[in-house]
Formats: structure tokens, sequence, C-alpha cells
């Protein structure tokens, strides 16, 4: 599997950038006004247009590669999707996606920092460490966000983390009764393509959490809540053929990239 | 018939994800929506948008535009 690569900042993007969703509706209107509609699924899709400008020359030879591997608009790849949040159904702990710990117990509908009650609460009735996770399928190798808010009546510890293969990052974080949003960023190493995002209680510990979101980015953005799907996106591709870089500068390169993935 | 030119700017990343979601619920032009005149307050019960594209121009941090054309509907 082919992933679209990352900058050597560790974003996927610069600003500025457009996303398009497009639809296509059969539309026939009547004499007296009215119509009849119907919807063609298979025209979904969505194009991101991604405009870069300041690329180093290993950038600029990175993307130009991997065009080349692609061959143009032949082949598909994984993209991940710049502005979007990387974990499906962020705001519902209870979803099968989620893998929770057989002794942590779990209570939704709690008031969170937006005014909603899409905060839940996490008691680690075990033991030992319990943790709350998401299995994504992304590179190992890429660098990530990982971001929450968080709260706890009592002062406690949570644990941030994400894994790929046999690497773990993880992070410590105190919390306190005020909404607080841990972020836990960094990169990898591991060659695998599964990552775990996950948050872990010791024995005893309970927090209140909202707003779960990964990022293929250094820093976390305003949250987004998901449904059924992140924003990971297979089976895309290169909308053109060729590529056009131009060299503005040493080691300053401009070049604009479309991408297309049928659906959404 | 009545048709509304949203030009939208300086949205927030959740602003612009929330409108991207009602625009996949609406599957384009095909839905059938409720729409308040910002001008008047009034309600138009039957609304639905003019197009099948909805493009997002993410222009900076927390700067993130669009521009919509909600239509009345007829019958």
């Amino acid at each position: 599997m082919k992933f679209f690569p990352q900058l050597v900042t560790g974003s996927m993007a610069q600003y500025p950038l457009v996303k398009r969703a497009v639809y296509r509706t059969i539309w026939n209107t009547a004499m007296d006004g009215s119509d009849d509609r119907l919807g063609d699924a298979g025209a979904e899709r969505l194009e991101w247009e991604l405009r870069y400008e300041g690329l180093s020359r290993e950038e600029q030879e990175r993307l130009a590669a991997f065009h080349g591997e692609m061959e143009g608009r032949l082949k598909e790849f994984t993209f991940l999707d710049p502005t979007g949040n990387l974990l499906a159904r962020s705001g519902e702990p209870e979803a099968s996606v989620w893998e929770k710990s057989p002794l942590l117990t779990l209570a939704t509908g709690i008031p969170d920092p937006a005014g909603g009650t899409e905060a839940f609460r996490l008691i680690n009735t075990g033991p030992v460490e319990q943790s709350l996770q998401q299995v994504i399928t992304a590179p190992g190798w890429f660098a990530y966000c990982w971001s929450v808010y968080a709260r706890s009546a009592a002062a406690t510890k949570v644990t941030l983390y994400w894994r790929s293969g046999t690497e773990e990052n993880a992070k410590e974080f105190e919390v306190g009764p005020s909404w607080k949003r841990l972020v836990h960023s960094g990169k990898a190493e591991s060659q695998e393509t599964a990552v775990w995002f996950g948050v872990r209680l010791g024995p005893g510990m309970a927090v209140e959490l909202y707003g779960m979101q990964a990022e293929a980015q250094p820093a976390p953005s305003p949250y987004r809540r998901t449904g059924l799907r992140g924003g990971i996106y297979e089976g895309a591709r290169f909308d053109v053929d060729e590529l056009i870089v131009a060299a503005v500068g040493p080691e300053l390169h401009t070049c604009t990239v479309r991408i297309v993935t049928a659906g959404r | 018939m009545k048709k509304w030119v949203i030009r939208l700017d300086l949205l927030d990343e959740e602003e612009a994800a929330r409108l991207e979601e009602f625009f996949h619920a609406q599957q384009g032009r095909l839905g059938r929506f409720a729409f308040t005149d910002p001008w008047t307050g009034v309600r138009y019960p039957d609304c639905s948008f003019e197009d099948d594209t909805l493009a997002l121009r993410y222009q900076g941090f927390m700067r993130t535009g669009a521009t919509l054309v909600v239509r009345e509907n007829r019958g």
C-alpha cells in the first residue's frame, strides 16, 4: 500500500488549499416549477488542490518520485486528508471502532467544553492500566498529532500514546478539574502501516474526555467530530498525468497537486 | 422563487467541517432543508443548494472560505 508523502516539516499540505465535494444530481423541472431529482451515486467524489511553495529540493524530488511511481493518474494510493480528523467516530467511544479494555467503565452524555454533552467519563476499575484506543491504516513513519480534551474532579494522570509495530510514543499528562487540551505530537520510525492512538489510565483513575483527534501534522487544529469514517482515503489518485514543478530559487520550488477519490 | 448567495470567510476548521458534513448529508442539490433568511428572519421550509459542488478554500489557520447558493424550491 502506498501513501501520499508528508513534507519534511511533517505536514501533508500547505495553505492555501482547496477541498471540493462533488455530487451529480439529475434535475428535471416541470412547467409548473416543480421538479424531480435523482442522485447519481457513482459520480460522488472528493478533490483536493494542494499548492506547495518553498519546497526544498528533497521535498520536490520526493513528490516527483511519488508521482512517477503512481504513473500519474494510473495507480491508487492512500491519502490522509490534511483538513480532517483521522479517527472515525471520534465522539462515540462506545462504537466498535474503539477498543476498550475490559475493566474500563464508560459513561457518555457528559457536558463538554463546547457546550454540548459529547464528553464521556472513563473509570479504571481494575488493578492494572486500562486503555481506550483506535487503530487506523496509516504509515508508522509519519508525524502525528494526537489530542483530546480532559478534566477530572480529582487531580489525576492520563497517558496519551500512539503505537505502530513495536514502537510506542507515550506522554503522561496531569489533569485537573478544568478542561485542558492534551496534545501529544512527534514522529515515529516504524515501517508498519497500522497506527494505534490511545488513552491509558492507571488503576483507580477516572477522567472525562472530549474531542479525540489524530492528525498527520505536527500541531493540533480545532477539533472536528467525525462519523462513520475518518479522514483516510484509500483509492485516491492524482487527477493529472503531469506534475509541473517550478524552481524559483535555490532550494525553492513550487508546484500544484490535485488529488481525487471516488465516493466520500 | 428566492435565492441566497452566501459568502463565508474566516470559518474555523470545525465550522468548515460542519458545513462539509451538511453538504454531504444533502448530497449536493439533491436534498431539501429549511433555511432562515438572515435578513428577515423568515423561515423557508423547502430549500436546496443550487450547486452539486462545495469548494472549501483553506486560506490559513481559522481562515476557511466558501460560497454557497441556497434556493427556494417550488412545489
